[in-house]
């Protein structure tokens, strides 16, 4: 798309309004929370003048891009899906949107996502870019923890959070990480090493190459398309000579209740802020602070969240912050310590299932309480936060559905860019369907006159 | 040599099974129930992890104050406020007894 924005074959402001065509077409879907349309119009203008004297700001430039509703944009609102910030404008954006916008991105709008990034899908930090993109057959990357600014990004838990991106392709994911990617002075959290942008090599020869796949990922609950799908890419793999053998990470068993314990704990500090006084949503009583904040708290926050701080502030309360959260945190450096032994074993890469299995349909989705499904779903990934590797969900087929199914490969902290080379190899081995746009919008728009749900037919 | 994975499943190996009806207070016992889990794991001379980036070095931004002034949007944010200030309803009154409390107060 850069390519012909350059070209001048499409401009930055047809591109645009196709995509906010787009955006209409597929409301039914409530992807957007807030869809930021002459913003997003004004910014494809100004691109428009820069490509006319030749003065593009690079490949992003002129590029529509949807930022998720719980990073931090100036003057569009954004609030996390939830009541407790709506209405909430923010003064200043997010240190990744902007460098965003720096390259002329278009802001098409603001994302949906399950309140406060705590639904059943998991959030950054637990996969919520690889499972989404796994399930919609699109590349999700999670960058290593340290390389990537949170400045901006809403907080859940701020030793696993990490800005997860979501692209068509293993190549415009690469660019966005060469984009994003870098030291922040506002966030301490950031490596200071320098990190240019990068181009991924084509690689040809894989026969170096020592793929890991971990058996206590085979899991009962595995289903067995995906059990196959897995199996099959190891053999891809191995077939063009790369040696693929079976590690073990043997406190896998331990790293849900692990990460429940962390996340719910940090949560619990993270929400706290969220009381009414200074932004966000406030009750209507004024009888004491106590009520205020009471009400304010049980009318802005739903279950799940709530759920989510009382568990954590059991696990914080002094009794319990040796026996919880303190053994918590050593289970997780035995989890991390797993992955270093693995890969100081001469492993490059780890080759896993992201999801258990295709998204499941709706109704049987909302049959699981929240926690059930937040196990379920965030099993091949959490660890991953839990150690700060980068991942990567690719997608390789549909399913007898029609449904899309991604793997997910894992790097070695900081080896982002070989996760990315190894993933771009296998995308192109397996010549997903990549969803054509065009016929998606002819697609919708039978949708739209019918109104109803119908699967999208993809070649 | 990976091929044997597949010939063996394995047995289940603790990972939450599937739940009947949904229960938000059966849920948080099965949270902390979870937590409790943790014992089972040898942990003895074993550090707990503040930070994955513990090994690097933490850098300081210098003391100079390089933006702000911008307290009127941030006022414009809350719901109360009077001038430049932020509104908060009257302190240290207890939070009422379970039986004394007023309709606003139950669920």
């Amino acid at each position: 798309v850069s390519a012909a924005l350059k070209q001048g074959q499409v401009t930055p402001t047809e591109l645009c309004q196709r995509c906010l065509s787009l955006i209409k077409k597929t409301k039914f879907l409530n992807a957007y929370i807030t869809v930021s349309e002459e913003v997003a119009l004004k910014q494809a203008e100004e691109s428009e003048k820069r490509y006319k004297k030749g003065l593009s700001l690079g490949d992003l430039d002129g590029i529509p891009v949807a930022v998720k509703d719980n990073f931090s944009t100036a003057g569009i609102e954004t609030t996390c899906a939830s009541n407790m910030l709506k209405g909430y404008v923010p003064p200043y954006n997010a240190t990744v949107v902007q460098k965003l916008l720096d390259q002329g991105a278009l802001l098409m709008g603001k994302t949906n996502l399950d309140e406060f990034a705590m639904g059943a899908l998991g959030s950054d930090t637990g996969g919520s870019t690889r499972n989404p993109a796994a399930h919609c057959g699109v590349v999700g990357l999670k960058p290593s923890y340290g390389l990537v600014s949170r400045h901006g990004l809403i907080p859940l838990v701020n030793s696993m959070d990490v800005p997860g991106i979501l692209t068509r392709c293993v190549d415009d994911a690469a660019i966005v990480l060469g984009i994003l990617a870098g030291h922040d002075p506002k966030d301490s959290t950031t490596i200071q090493d320098p990190v240019k942008p990068f181009t991924l090599p084509s690689l040809t020869d894989v026969s170096k190459l020592c793929i890991g796949i971990p058996k206590e990922y085979l899991t009962p609950e595995l289903s067995s398309e995906v059990q196959s799908l897995w199996s099959k890419a190891a053999n891809l793999f191995e077939s063009e000579g790369a040696k693929v053998i079976e590690v073990s990470l043997p406190h896998t068993s331990y790293s849900i209740v692990c990460y429940h314990v962390l996340c719910t704990s940090e949560v619990a500090s993270n929400m706290a802020r969220f009381d009414g006084l200074e932004y966000g949503h406030r009750c209507d009583t004024d009888v004491s602070t106590e009520a205020m904040y009471a009400a304010t708290r049980r009318e802005g926050f739903n279950d799940v969240v709530r759920e989510r701080i009382l568990s954590g502030n059991f696990f914080l309360l002094k009794e319990n912050y040796e026996n919880y959260f303190v053994k918590a945190q050593k289970v997780r450096r035995l989890i991390a310590r797993d992955f270093v032994n693995v890969f100081n074993s001469g492993v490059d890469v780890l080759l896993t299932p992201t999801t258990l299995s295709e998204a499941v349909p709706h109704t049987e989705f909302i049959r699981e309480d929240n926690r059930t499904r937040s196990a379920q779903d965030d099993i091949f990934t959490q660890a991953v936060n839990m150690a700060g590797l980068p991942a990567v969900s690719v997608p390789m087929a549909l399913s007898s559905q029609g449904l899309p199914i991604g793997l997910q490969f894992i790097g070695r902290a900081f080896c982002d860019q070989q996760l990315l080379t190894v993933a771009k190899w296998f995308e192109k081995r397996v010549q997903f369907p990549v969803i054509q746009l065009q016929e998606l919008m002819d697609d919708c728009s039978s949708i739209f006159e019918n109104e109803k749900l119908a699967s999208v037919s993809l070649k | 040599v990976w091929l044997g994975l597949w010939a063996s499943a394995g047995g289940r190996q603790g990972f939450t099974s599937k739940a009947g009806p949904r229960v938000e207070a059966g849920a948080s016992r099965r949270v902390l129930k979870g937590g409790g889990r943790l014992c089972a794991v040898a942990t003895d001379r074993v550090e707990p992890v503040q930070s994955v980036l513990e090994d690097g070095c933490l850098c300081l931004r210098s003391d100079n104050v390089v933006e702000g002034n911008c307290a009127e949007e941030l006022l414009q944010n809350s719901r109360r406020g009077v001038e430049e200030y932020f509104v908060a309803p009257p302190g240290r009154i207890s939070w009422p007894k379970l039986d004394e409390k007023e309709p606003l107060s139950h669920y």
